[in-house]
């Protein structure tokens, strides 16, 4: 009888030792998310210590080009959050873009992103072609573009401060992406990284 | 000596007059080129820019842009841009030990002020800031914060 | 004559805040608002080596969830920009009100301008929250309904987009009848307020 209750115990404390101390929200210590082939458990700090100290931490960047963005980018594109970003990628309801021109997505990113820095999409190049395509559009012969069978995209960039996936949405509008199918995590890298969320470094692409 | 500081405050202010009269002049002498004008014209009136020069200045101050790093000790309290403003709650104690009575007058007061057309007139805007071309300042530097004080006094009683 | 016109054209610009460094908008650097009666002028930090340290610059926060985007389906969540917004048609106007619901030492402590003070844990105070409600300009009427027609715009905010006390007090608001088109919630927060580098209060 001792036994057991000696082995229970040790079951018990194990598995409370290494659940996580600071969870993402009620319920919810962690995620596990996955995209081309790559696993990735997102969790927040779980170090009593750890305070915001690269240059994310910065509260004064230059403008132009840096100027507060309002909460919409525009009316139709969905603002989300924290949860609703984690909730997109695990239910892989689309696909998360890191609109940030590649210096700043190199240095660090939010697992499962795809870097399509929002430049590519403001001149019609080969590239913006095959982009818009892999995203589900269909050109018609005249040039114009067909989005209704796209994909949902979720844009972020580097927070409140920046205008980058504002203007790749912006830019996609133009285009004649259905707003609908546009999310925009405006807290971007900065909020991500002040609760302590998992970053990567993305490896060289390309 | 009196004299003399007189007599040399007096030269200082015709030569500075003389100066400004001499700059003045010189200046207007100078050739009225075209520049000048445009210079003027510009400054009094924001040009009208089309989107795709925007975003092409835009990507521009943006690819010549670098991080400045600095290292800071992260637990030490900053205390940039913080104003210190004295709270008037020291006469509102005073009218916390009075009846409720004079409370009540406050609240009426406070009631008096609904302005119903200038509501309507206020819709829900669009989420980008208002523009403005002159420095923007308050009619009046102080005001009586009766909404303030009210609520500070409703949740100090009991 | 036409230099000293252009002297005084850029020095309407500089008090305009034209040539700021650090802007908030591309229209806006600076805005005044009334903080306990007193003018107040609300603008970013202008150092660019400026770092937020300190207790908001900490990311462990156990126990501190993440909240949604938006805290009910018919309140609107809304940004710094909107904020100001609000500060400024509103709120200089005794149209609105912005509320700190944090404790009271931590608001005397710092808070953003024009912000009143009730503490989150309010709400479990009946008597308080009808008194307050009247001061907000909603009646309470002899059936027990609410009316909100000269009640103010509310606007919200806590600690940070991890701050629970918020969501809690606003819907006791919403049960006492308080409508939500009168709410908005500024998530980000006292936090994001200071990491964006925006001119805070002290309350002795």
């Amino acid at each position: 009888m001792k036994l057991r209750y000696v082995v229970m115990t040790l079951i018990v404390s194990s598995v409370l030792s290494t659940a996580n101390v600071v969870e993402i929200t009620d319920g919810m210590p962690y995620v596990k998310v996955e995209a081309n082939g790559n696993k990735y458990k997102i969790e927040r700090t779980q170090d009593k210590d750890a305070y915001l100290t690269n240059t994310f931490a910065l509260t004064s960047r230059p403008s132009p080009p840096f100027f507060i963005e309002p909460f919409l980018v525009t009316s139709g594109v969905e603002t989300y959050g924290e949860l609703e970003l984690l909730d997109f990628v695990s239910e892989k309801k689309g696909l998360l873009i890191d609109a940030r021109l590649e210096n700043w997505y190199t240095k660090s990113a939010i697992p499962t992103a795809v870097n399509m820095p929002f430049k590519l999409f403001l001149t019609k190049t080969s590239v913006r072609e095959k982009v818009l395509q892999d995203l589900g559009g269909k050109q018609d012969s005249s040039g114009k573009w067909d989005f209704s069978t796209a994909k949902t995209i979720l844009l972020y960039c580097n927070g409140a401060w920046c205008g980058q996936s504002p203007t790749a949405i912006n830019a996609l509008i133009d285009l004649g992406y259905p707003k609908e199918k546009m999310k925009y995590y405006r807290g971007g890298m900065q909020t991500w990284q002040l609760v302590g969320l998992t970053t990567i470094v993305p490896k060289e692409s390309k | 000596m009196k004299n003399m500081l007189e007599s040399v405050a007096v030269g200082l202010v015709l030569l500075l007059s003389a100066m400004i009269i001499y700059l003045i002049v010189q200046y207007n002498m100078i050739d009225d080129s075209d520049g000048i004008d445009e210079l003027a014209y510009q400054v009094a009136e924001v040009k009208p820019v089309s989107k795709k020069e925007k975003t092409s200045n835009y990507l521009q101050n943006l690819e010549g842009y670098d991080d400045v790093d600095v290292k800071v000790d992260p637990t030490q309290e900053n205390t940039a841009n913080r104003v210190e403003v004295r709270s008037e709650l020291a006469e509102d104690a005073l009218s916390e030990a009075v009846e409720d009575k004079n409370k009540e007058s406050y609240l009426e007061n406070l009631n008096n002020y609904s302005t119903d057309e200038k509501k309507e007139k206020l819709q829900q805007e669009e989420p980008t800031a208002p523009k403005e071309h002159e420095p923007e300042k308050l009619e009046h530097d102080e005001i009586v914060d009766e909404i303030g004080l009210a609520i500070g006094a409703a949740l100090e009683d009991l | 004559m036409k230099i000293l016109m252009i002297l005084c054209f850029a020095l309407t610009g500089v008090f305009a805040g034209q040539f700021d460094k650090v802007k908030i908008t591309p229209d806006i650097s600076y805005l005044y608002v009334y903080h306990k009666g007193k003018a107040v002028k609300v603008h970013r930090i202008q150092d660019t080596k400026n770092k937020l340290t300190g207790e908001y610059a900490k990311q462990y926060r156990p126990g501190q969830y993440i909240q949604p985007i938006k805290m009910h389906d018919d309140i609107q969540t809304i940004g710094e920009v909107e904020l100001l917004h609000f500060m400024k048609e509103k709120g200089n106007y005794k149209k609105g009100i912005l509320v700190d619901l944090r404790p009271k030492r931590v608001y005397k402590r710092e808070s953003i301008p024009s912000a009143v003070n009730i503490p989150a844990k309010t709400k479990d105070n009946k008597v308080k929250l009808e008194k307050i409600l009247k001061i907000l300009g909603a009646d309470r009427k002899a059936d027990g309904t609410l009316d909100t027609k000269k009640a103010m715009d509310v606007a919200f905010y806590c600690n940070g987009l991890w701050c629970e006390q918020s969501s809690e007090f606003i819907k006791e608001f919403l049960k006492l009848g308080y409508p939500a088109e009168k709410m908005l919630y500024y998530r980000g927060g006292f936090q994001m307020w200071k990491i964006l580098g925006f001119t805070t209060v002290v309350n002795k």
